[in-house]
């Protein structure tokens, strides 16, 4: 087992970590940026080395600075979190040369999920239903139209280095094709420096829904169970739940049977995802693989009973899975709504500053996974997300109800946040009823932050108020 | 007179700034007109990232144009984007503050400190010893890239806080210079 894990990431999940590492023991090192200096992890951190200035690229992305802060702390390990270097196989392979143990899969993993076609293809090779599309970046426009038109309209371009709804651009026609295909290509540029795109058939009215894997290195793997992260917008999630009330049991246990079809094939290991799109006809397709611990994984930890964290640390350090499949045991459901640090009424403008209040929820069946602190910067260098609420409870109803219980106890004080959002959705009747799917949100959400269809009272700011 | 005691620039900065001939009393109308005319050349100047802080004398006037780090507002206002003071190898930048009457020279990133040009050399600011105002204090290598750290005022070296081919991090006090 690894004596110092050094935590390459920050805000909720470098807390995350920690307390995993905590429980086992572990020693811990937080990396951290000029804008983190007061964040919880770094106070709380056995060690913190400050690896450098706010903006990502010469911090958090800083490769050697991270490398340098192993060494000086003597660190056997690192945990990427998500987002950052979690997806990025130079930095495994780094650490792998520096006789650092880099706590997910290996390189090679990374890179092959990394390149979305590729993946594709291996998935194709282990059987995972796939929508119709191409296995590999497209040669230019030409090959684009030409792959469109067997494909058949709507269309969906992505950029290959891209995922994480990054990069992505439907396309209703062929007459606008050619611009969509450069307009991919120039966002995939700036956004991967890696400009080739492919394209899958567009999926309308599609339900997201990811399969959570957790594999050993001596080739078992399990999955956790699945969940609907269908209430997005602009292709970032919002909200996710587990079970996904979109699936019979016949059609659940296809999935996931797919899913650890497709991890085996590729012999993967650690904790990943498998996204899926659920099309209205019943039909499932592969969508991408994730490398990583998600945002979301707390919804499947309090339905397992199994900490994700604890497992992917086991499993760098060449621990086998003491559980088989059979042993896992689902139970209840859970949802999690993500606050973020966004105003909706202003078109979801970030709202970095000083928090000055935060009372998280509690009590009974809710889990907070947060970084927050009354008086904590929020600074405006990262994405926004300031706390994950979790609800679990025996149905789904039972969970609804909790959930709508602890938002109205978060209390953020003035700062303008998505919790208003999160209120609305939990009184929509099509949400409640489960019914919604992936155009939900722009369906119903204004640029006035009201959703249409909820509680008329469900988003004021007195909602809350004690 | 111009000072500019948090340098963030490759060289010492130099310009010249109109200034308003000293009042004897109340500055009249004209006077306030040229300060102020002074001043948005001055915000111009710590506004363009090469200096942190000016301060301008002129007879019984005197103000002092700082840029702020992190510009944080109300809930709701975003806060602009800072660009990183330091460029990987060639001379980097210091961060000078005020600490106990000294200018603590800081680490602008991460990497391996040396004290001197080479093994067994002498080092180039030794504790006691008078450095010049650019002169350089201490090596940070990173990754093969050899980063000079210059002194951001002239002085005698007070405090030395790091030792030899310490890995140091980005922000860490290296050496304290008591200027003058």
């Amino acid at each position: 087992m690894f004596r110092k894990v050094l935590i390459c990431n920050r805000g909720e999940i470098a807390m995350r970590i920690l307390r995993t590492c905590r429980d086992l023991g572990i020693a811990t090192v937080s990396v951290y940026s000029e804008a983190d200096r007061d964040s919880r992890a770094v106070r709380l951190a056995d060690e913190s080395v400050c690896i450098g200035p706010a903006p990502s690229a010469h911090s958090y992305l800083n490769v050697p600075a991270i490398m340098y802060a192993c060494a000086r702390t003597g660190a056997d390990a690192v945990h990427p979190g998500y987002g950052f270097l979690s997806e990025d196989p130079h930095f495994a392979e780094v650490c792998a040369e520096a006789g650092v143990t880099f706590i997910g899969p290996s390189a090679d993993l990374i890179a092959l999920m990394g390149d979305k076609p590729a993946a594709r293809r291996a998935m194709a090779e282990a059987g995972v239903p796939m929508a119709r599309g191409i296995d590999r970046p497209l040669s230019g426009a030409a090959e684009a139209a030409q792959v469109a038109g067997v494909t058949g309209y709507p269309v969906i371009l992505k950029a290959a280095a891209g995922g994480g709804g990054r990069g992505m651009k439907i396309v209703q026609s062929p007459a606008d094709l050619a611009s969509a295909y450069a307009e991919t290509q120039q966002a995939a540029r700036a956004a991967f420096r890696d400009d080739r795109v492919y394209l899958e058939k567009f999926i309308t009215s599609a339900r997201h829904v990811e399969v959570q894997l957790l594999g050993d290195q001596e080739g078992g793997i399990v999955h956790l169970g699945e969940r609907d992260c269908s209430i997005q917008r602009r292709q970032q999630k919002l909200a996710e739940e587990s079970p996904s009330v979109a699936l019979d049991d016949e059609l659940r246990d296809r999935i996931c049977r797919a899913a650890v079809a497709g991890a085996r094939k590729v012999g993967y290991h650690s904790a990943g995802t498998m996204e899926f799109l659920l099309a209205a006809d019943g039909e499932f397709y592969f969508m991408e693989m994730n490398t990583r611990i998600q945002v979301e994984h707390p919804v499947t930890e309090m339905r397992a009973g199994i900490d994700l964290v604890e497992w992917m640390i086991r499993i760098a350090a060449g621990e086998r899975l003491p559980f088989a499949q059979e042993d896992v045991h689902l139970s209840g459901h859970a949802i999690e709504c993500r606050i973020n640090a966004e105003d909706p009424a202003r078109d979801w403008r970030g709202s970095p500053g000083l928090l000055e209040r935060f009372v998280p929820p509690g009590g009974p069946r809710v889990r907070v996974d947060t970084h927050a602190f009354p008086g904590c910067r929020i600074p405006p260098h990262y994405d926004s997300l300031l706390a994950k609420v979790i609800a679990h409870a025996p149905t789904r109803d039972e969970a609804l109800a909790t959930m709508s219980r602890a938002l109205t106890e978060l209390d953020c004080g003035d700062a303008a946040t998505t919790v208003s959002f999160h209120r609305q959705l939990m009184t929509h009747p099509e949400f409640r009823a489960g019914t919604h799917r992936l155009d939900f949100v722009s369906a119903y959400l204004g640029a006035d932050g009201v959703l249409r269809g909820s509680s008329p009272a469900a988003g004021s700011p007195l909602a809350g108020a004690a | 007179m111009i000072e500019h005691p948090n340098h963030n620039g490759r060289g010492p900065a130099t310009g010249q700034v109109p200034c308003g001939p000293a009042p004897d009393d109340l500055p009249t109308e004209a006077v306030i007109a040229r300060v102020i005319d002074a001043a948005r050349v001055l915000a111009g100047i710590v506004s363009d990232g090469h200096v942190g802080r000016i301060a301008v004398s002129a007879g019984a006037v005197r103000w002092e144009i700082e840029r702020h780090e992190e510009p944080f507002g109300l809930a709701g206002t975003r806060a602009r984007e800072m660009e990183p003071a330091t460029s990987a190898g060639g001379r980097s930048a210091v961060d000078a503050e005020q600490a106990g009457g000294g200018q603590v020279v800081t680490a602008p990133l991460v990497g391996v400190y040396y004290q001197a040009p080479g093994p067994g050399l002498p080092p180039f600011a030794a504790l006691g010893s008078r450095v010049a105002a650019g002169q350089q204090v201490a090596i940070i290598e990173a990754m093969k890239t050899m980063n000079e750290i210059v002194a951001p005022c002239a002085g005698v070296v007070s405090h030395v806080h790091v030792q030899d081919t310490e890995i140091v991090e980005h922000g860490q006090p290296l050496i304290t210079i008591q200027p003058g």
